[in-house]
């Protein structure tokens, strides 16, 4: 059976390369055992590893693992085959929200952000801190007053988005686009592994 | 010897949360005779988010590259997780020309060879101005602090061409050229505060944070060295919620914010009073 069945064929053709990248892992969990956040997750990094070396790519983007990834890189620095775990993590995160996996806290947050950026240019807290808590936990925002206001009273939010000039923004905008149509463009490569499968 | 010159990329969280790093960053590189020019129309690098496509990370950092290279300027990006995205994106477009193809089809109008090069203050301070520069100008020696150097996760990682990623010394070496005492903090000063997932896992990012800062105490320290705004973010209004009943605040700042009081530079330029731990007790026990 060829695992990459059931993606559309963007997200086969980039599973098929992060298949090709995991495929020299020997499982040593070095990765595991560097992960700040591994006790938080369903499957260690190490685990993760293997779930995509046996093309069980469909458990690996239900995982908790992807969501509990700060991004600190000590997995991607240590490992002794050169797996860029952290990199195969966010590339996992894309393809779970372009594949429409159910929404956890990191994507609503994730999606808010990139929102934000392809509207203003620039971050804007407020409406990032908004929109997120209007579709994870609504109460949370009450939660997070206090800290909130110690910010405004020292100047540390701004109450208004700073956007950029309207050709900036015709730029970023433009590049979301092209990025977008480049991935859906992607070309689903064959791979011998699953050939063998097929 | 050419005066150094570099573009600047303050990246969003130094126009508000973190904006005493832009100030004390600012004012510390005027006081060394190092130019900064704002990059203009900067947009956001994408942060974290934009991991989850490696194309559009390279093309948000891009855009802001772009602007540096087209005036033969390398950029200082403060902001730890903006200094990854750039310098992994500088690295990128320089080494592997399909990637530098790809992002300048993206680009469009503005165009990447791969010349540019990113670098973190930290580097600029120790290696290009260097340590034994900084030691001479120093008016106000900070006898007295006890300083954990945190570094957290981006400076160093997953790569950069100044320092270690499992035990870097350069924020160690300059606090020390500062008059500062550095404690220990291996191998914690790399450890990460869990910034990421502060809106996502709160609770397990305050604990994250919560463990930085009774390390520090237990290594001797009255204060702590940042780098980064999303670390700050944590170790300053965030502290106070990490921590338990009883437990003992650590006064945090940017390590510019010490390198600008240690020459001399007026503290309120420095943004002291933006710090939400209060940080009288210590700076009083200074002089």
């Amino acid at each position: 059976m060829n695992h990459i069945q059931g993606f559309s064929p963007a997200a086969a053709s980039a599973l098929e390369k992060i298949a090709e990248e995991v495929s020299v892992c020997m499982q040593c969990g070095t990765c595991a055992g560097s992960c700040p956040t591994a006790p938080a997750m369903d499957y260690t990094p190490r685990a993760l590893m293997r779930l995509l070396q046996a093309g069980l790519f469909d458990e690996a983007l239900h995982s908790r693992t992807i969501w509990m990834c700060t991004t600190c890189y000590s997995c991607t620095v240590r490992c002794p085959r050169d797996i860029h775990v952290t990199d195969i993590l966010g590339k996992l995160r894309g393809i779970a929200i372009a594949e429409g996996y159910a929404e956890t806290a990191g994507m609503t947050f994730n999606k808010a952000f990139l929102g934000i950026v392809r509207r203003y240019g620039r971050m804007f807290e407020p409406e990032l801190l908004i929109r997120y808590h209007l579709r994870q936990e609504p109460l949370g925002i009450v939660g997070a007053a206090p800290i909130g206001l110690a910010l405004l009273q020292k100047g540390k939010i701004s109450p208004l988005p700073e956007r950029l000039p309207a050709e900036g923004l015709a730029q970023i905008r433009r590049i979301f686009e092209a990025v977008e149509a480049r991935r859906k463009a992607a070309p689903a490569r064959p791979h011998p592994m699953h050939e063998v499968s097929r | 010897m050419n005066p150094l010159r570099y573009a600047y990329y303050p990246g969003c969280s130094l126009t508000t949360s973190a904006k005493e790093y832009d100030r004390s960053v600012r004012a510390v590189f005027d006081a060394l005779g190092v130019e900064l020019l704002e990059i203009e129309g900067w947009n956001c690098c994408g942060a974290t988010p934009a991991s989850q496509n490696e194309l559009l990370m390279y093309a948000l950092s891009g855009r802001n590259l772009a602007w540096a290279e087209a005036r033969g300027l390398d950029v200082v990006a403060p902001c730890s997780e903006c200094f990854k995205n750039l310098n992994k994106t500088a690295q990128a477009v320089r080494a592997d020309p399909a990637v530098r193809a790809e992002v300048n089809a993206v680009l469009g109008d503005v165009s990447l060879t791969g010349k540019v090069r990113v670098k973190h203050p930290l580097e600029v301070l120790v290696r290009d101005v260097g340590l034994e520069e900084i030691r001479r100008r120093v008016t106000r020696p900070l006898a007295g602090l006890k300083i954990a150097p945190y570094y957290g996760c981006l400076i160093t990682r997953p790569r950069n061409e100044f320092d270690s990623p499992e035990n870097p010394t350069a924020m160690d070496d300059l606090m020390a050229a500062l008059g500062a005492e550095v404690v220990d903090y291996f191998p914690y000063k790399t450890r990460c505060c869990g910034g990421a997932l502060l809106l996502s896992n709160k609770r397990i990012a305050l604990g994250m944070t919560r463990d930085l800062v009774i390390k520090a105490h237990q290594r001797g320290a009255n204060s702590m060295a940042l780098a980064c705004p999303m670390c700050d973010m944590m170790l300053d209004p965030y502290q106070g919620p990490a921590l338990r009943a009883g437990e003992k605040p650590l006064p945090t700042f940017y390590f510019t914010q010490l390198i600008g009081l240690a020459l001399g530079i007026d503290p309120d330029q420095l943004g002291f009073a933006d710090r939400v731990v209060s940080p009288r007790e210590v700076l009083a026990a200074l002089s």
